[in-house]
């Protein structure tokens, strides 16, 4: 129930008023405001006590901003999220309780205020491997230590194609083509899933970030 | 469909799939803690070294045998010891310990130590001892001790080979203690002590010993009565921070000992629950700042909201200028202990804030209102480096660290409220491990103010009102041929339970490149009042800073009000000398910031006492902020003038609170184990020496914790 509670409090659809000029050239007087929802969470406190809009398909249209539905899975957290900055390849997705994730074509390049960041990736050989049906490559991680050291980790990948598969993310349909990405270095092993749709866009997928924090999966709604 | 099928959805599908369990199995055996504090098994030493950096906190005894043991890995090999304990009467021992050779396939780990080295020496006693672990769950360790250890089946000393001095052990300690016992270390009687940990599983593990301590004067002074020299005991270690140990000791006594350990390098979390930093905005894309702020008005009104911007991340916009196509920023950081991470923040909101024609942005983190370096940095690399592997190296290579001496921003940003700070507190006093009482404390109230003239020049006032503890009971601290400097100390604010703590204005300043000045006029601290000058060099690459101190200060009155005192010439302060007590004290000052962590200062001047000399102090600064520490001061005050202690000398701990708690802050608790506060050797306690103000701010102490700089 906790789950609910938490997905339904986060109430971003009502949030992303505040958010969703940032990236769409409005004048700088909003960079205040943005910069206040982002840093101080105040958008998470506004916004839990308004109406608990469902997650459909019709209030998702609704919506002015992209949406991305995350879950860490070892917290068993669900949250909404919503674009803070777009960049070439690169989109910052935002929580309403200020935890970011930075996915650049699809692939989760950062983390921040998570407590075990991922701090910046290449995932660069991996997309390709992605997008050409299978291989192998490496990704480099930065994680940040307790000692405030940046550790870069080393991974070697193959990527491979699972199977065929409709999945249905709110009341929608995609066929997508499945695939799994089996990664180890001498201390960690991970599989990342990935669920692609035939324009090559991930709507949905299961990536590691980091030891602290294990998986991350999210669906784009 | 519903939001809860839909999120139900999503766990599913991260549950369906097997997770990864990436954490390596972590078989190392850790230390088991003796009743001493120290790695050992009951009573007895082993030569397992803790984990570097670990901390452990030990209280432990039996019979009425009492002991409190606070101890350090100061290196991968050396460990040290303070311990607090009640034997026939309270005394404090350090100890110390060198692994001199690992535990090979083979051979045994080796290790060397002392066992209270100084002072009076009650547990005086050194032992070479060997362990090793044979399988994965059995510890076998032998050794040979001398001193204490060396007192049952005692054989002579086997040194003696190389001089027949080494056959007694002479008593080394002088009366007033707190000097090194090196005269008798490994002479006299030599003994064989030994025992075994089994380890049963992960949480509990059994122990027996051979103890060769004889406890003689516990027999002689207290009617200790030993009838075994077989100790047996088991630990339970129900996780990784506590170890809790019941024994049966020397045939009769039961013990009891509980372990807290804490390990520096692990925080609360690795990175942190600070909210996340504005992303990077990549000029041409979607940017909402201007093209440039081409007039004066454009200028001011894009200062003002960048100040805006960078207050909602807790900034404090001092100014700033724009000078073709570079912005330079002055700002305080009050909220990130890394002032790193503070600079990639700042940063991260000037793409977004700054007009599209700057390509440079120029970083001067200040704090009191004094510039502390520059850091420019090219805001194309910040475009291109965002969340990229090894960006943080980078940008810190691509970094331009100078010094900030310059004027003020030519458009300067005032912040509203800023110039008067007030709050109400609880708060804790506790003075621990004095001759007489373990713990000596106050809990009461603090108001506090700040009013700030300029951001430098600051008013500030500290007001107490004690409501309980046991601080006033004023102890027969002996008087000595010293004026009262600290000796007296319990006598402040006895009798009313409150008074003023501190009242002052405190100017800091840059008189020049690498110059960094402090002003201090007032009431400085609870003892003395008057005037307290500092000026520090500390060019911003460099590792050595140098300072000078000049004080001229008088003593307060007992009832914290504004008046000054004489000094106490008897133990009740019934007669004093004819003047009051004023001093002209000041030091010169070396600092060096050791590149593998540690940090050394040496202050040579005269004390509060007229008494002339120099303290040294060495500190293990962690790069996430943790600080352990130890000094000395010795000065021409002879060791029986000084009294208890023979001289002044402590150990120190700094603890960043951000570690703790996980949420950004610059917050400290510190805590400050020393010998019986008395006269020589005393130094004026004034807030905010420059050192550790402007160093926070020098690359030599950003490039320890970088890594923060896209966090």
């Amino acid at each position: 129930m906790a789950l609910i509670s938490r997905l339904l409090c986060a109430g971003v659809l009502s949030g992303l008023a505040a958010c969703g000029p940032l990236g769409q050239g409005a004048t700088s007087s909003t960079l205040k405001t943005v910069a206040e929802s982002i840093l101080s969470g105040e958008a998470a406190a506004n916004a839990q006590p308004a109406p608990q809009p469902a997650l459909t398909r019709a209030a998702i249209e609704a919506a002015d901003a992209d949406l991305l539905l995350v879950s860490l899975v070892s917290r068993g957290s669900v949250d909404l999220l919503s674009p803070v900055s777009t960049r070439p390849g690169a989109v910052t997705w935002i929580s309403s309780d200020g935890v970011s994730v930075s996915l650049r074509d699809g692939m989760v390049v950062a983390t921040r205020a998570s407590g075990f960041d991922l701090m910046g990736a290449d995932t660069d050989a991996a997309r390709r491997s992605l997008t050409t049906g299978g291989g192998s490559h490496s990704r480099r991680y930065d994680v940040l230590t307790g000692l405030d050291q940046i550790e870069t980790d080393t991974y070697q990948c193959d990527m491979a194609f699972d199977k065929a598969e409709t999945i249905t993310i709110v009341e929608r349909d995609f066929a997508t083509r499945k695939f799994r990405e089996t990664c180890e270095n001498d201390r960690v092993n991970f599989t990342n899933l990935y669920w692609v749709t035939s324009n090559g866009q991930i709507v949905q997928t299961r990536q590691f970030v980091s030891i602290g924090l294990g998986y991350l999966v999210y669906q784009r709604l | 469909m519903s939001a809860f099928t839909k999120s139900f959805a999503l766990t599913h599908l991260a549950a369906c799939v097997v997770l990864a369990s990436p954490a390596v199995a972590d078989d190392d055996w850790r230390a088991t803690y003796s009743l001493f504090g120290t790695p050992g098994i009951i009573d007895m030493p082993t030569a397992v070294a803790p984990k570097d950096g670990e901390i452990s906190a030990t209280i432990g005894g039996f019979g009425t045998t009492q002991r409190a043991t606070f101890s350090f890995q100061l290196l991968p090999r050396l460990s040290g010891n303070f311990r607090y304990s009640y034997i026939d009467t309270f005394d404090r021992s350090f100890d110390a310990q060198y692994q001199l050779a690992y535990e090979g396939d083979i051979r045994p780990a080796i290790a060397i130590g002392l066992r209270d080295f100084l002072g009076t020496g009650r547990y005086s006693s050194e032992y070479i001892v060997a362990t090793k672990t044979i399988g994965s769950d059995l510890r076998v360790t032998g050794g040979i001790g001398w001193g204490r250890l060396g007192s049952v089946g005692g054989f002579t000393n086997p040194l003696g080979v190389i001089d027949a001095g080494f056959e007694t052990r002479p008593d080394d300690s002088v009366s007033t203690g707190g000097t090194i016992l090196s005269g008798q270390f490994f002479r006299g009687d030599a003994a064989f002590f030994g025992g075994v940990e089994w380890r049963v599983n992960d949480e509990w593990t059994l122990l027996a010993e051979y103890s060769s301590d004889a406890y003689t004067r516990e027999e002689r002074l207290i009617g200790f009565e030993r009838t075994s020299p077989l100790n047996f005991g088991v630990t339970w270690e129900p996780d990784d921070w506590v170890q809790l140990g019941g024994y049966y000791a020397y045939g009769n006594q039961i013990g009891l000992s509980a372990t807290f350990v804490i390990d520096p390098t692990e925080p609360a979390t690795d990175s942190g629950f600070g909210p996340a930093p504005l992303p990077v905005a990549v000029r041409g894309e979607n940017v909402i700042a201007a093209a440039s702020w081409a007039t004066p008005s454009e200028q001011a009104t894009g200062v003002d909201i960048l100040g805006q911007v960078l207050a909602t991340d807790g900034f404090r916009l001092l100014g700033a200028e724009v000078q073709g196509t570079s912005l330079r920023v002055r700002y305080e950081n009050s909220k990130f202990r890394a002032e790193s991470q503070a600079i990639g923040r700042v940063a991260r909101i000037l793409t977004q804030a700054a007009p599209q024609n700057i390509d440079t942005f120029v970083l001067e983190p200040s704090r009191r209102g004094i510039a502390l370096s520059s850091v420019t940095l090219s805001r194309g690399d910040l475009e291109r480096l965002e969340n990229t592997a090894g960006a943080s190296d980078r940008i810190y290579e691509r970094a331009l660290f100078a010094d900030a001496a310059g004027p003020d921003p030519a458009i300067t940003y005032e912040t509203e409220n800023a110039a008067f700070l007030w709050g109400v507190y609880p708060y804790l006093e506790l003075s621990l491990f004095d001759g007489e009482q373990p713990v000596r404390g106050d809990v009461g109230i603090e108001a506090t103010f700040q009013y700030e003239l300029r951001p430098n020049i600051v008013a500030a006032g500290t007001f107490r009102q004690r409501i309980g503890g046991n601080r006033d009971e004023i102890g027969s601290i002996g008087v000595s041929t010293l004026p009262d400097i600290r000796r007296s100390g319990l006598r402040y604010g006895a009798e009313s339970g409150n008074g003023i703590e501190n009242l002052f204005v405190a100017w800091y300043g840059r008189p020049g490149r690498d110059l960094y000045s402090r002003v201090s006029v007032g009431y400085l601290e609870r003892n003395f009042g008057g005037i307290s000058t500092e000026v520090l060099w500390k060019p911003t690459t460099s590792r050595l800073a140098l300072g000078a101190e000049l004080n001229y200060v008088a003593q307060r009155d007992f009832d914290l009000g504004f008046g000054f005192r004489p000094s106490c010439l008897n133990s009740d302060c019934t007669d004093t000398s004819d003047d009051i007590y004023d001093v002209l004290s000041g030091h010169v000052s070396a600092y060096y910031d050791f590149e593998n962590g540690f940090q050394a200062q040496v202050d040579v001047g005269r004390y509060l006492a007229g008494d002339w000399g120099a303290t040294f102090a060495l500190d293990r600064e962690f790069d996430n902020g943790w600080k352990v520490g130890a000094y000395f001061t010795l000065t021409d005050v002879p060791f029986e003038d000084f009294g208890e202690g023979s001289f002044d000398k402590g150990i120190r701990l700094e603890i960043p609170l951000d570690w703790a708690l996980g949420t950004p802050t610059r917050d400290t608790s510190s805590a400050n184990l020393q010998s019986l506060a008395r006269d020589g050797g005393a130094r004026l306690s004034v807030d905010g020496r420059l050192y550790n103000i402007v160093r926070d701010g020098h690359p030599s102490q950003m490039q320890d914790n970088w890594g923060r700089f896209w966090r």
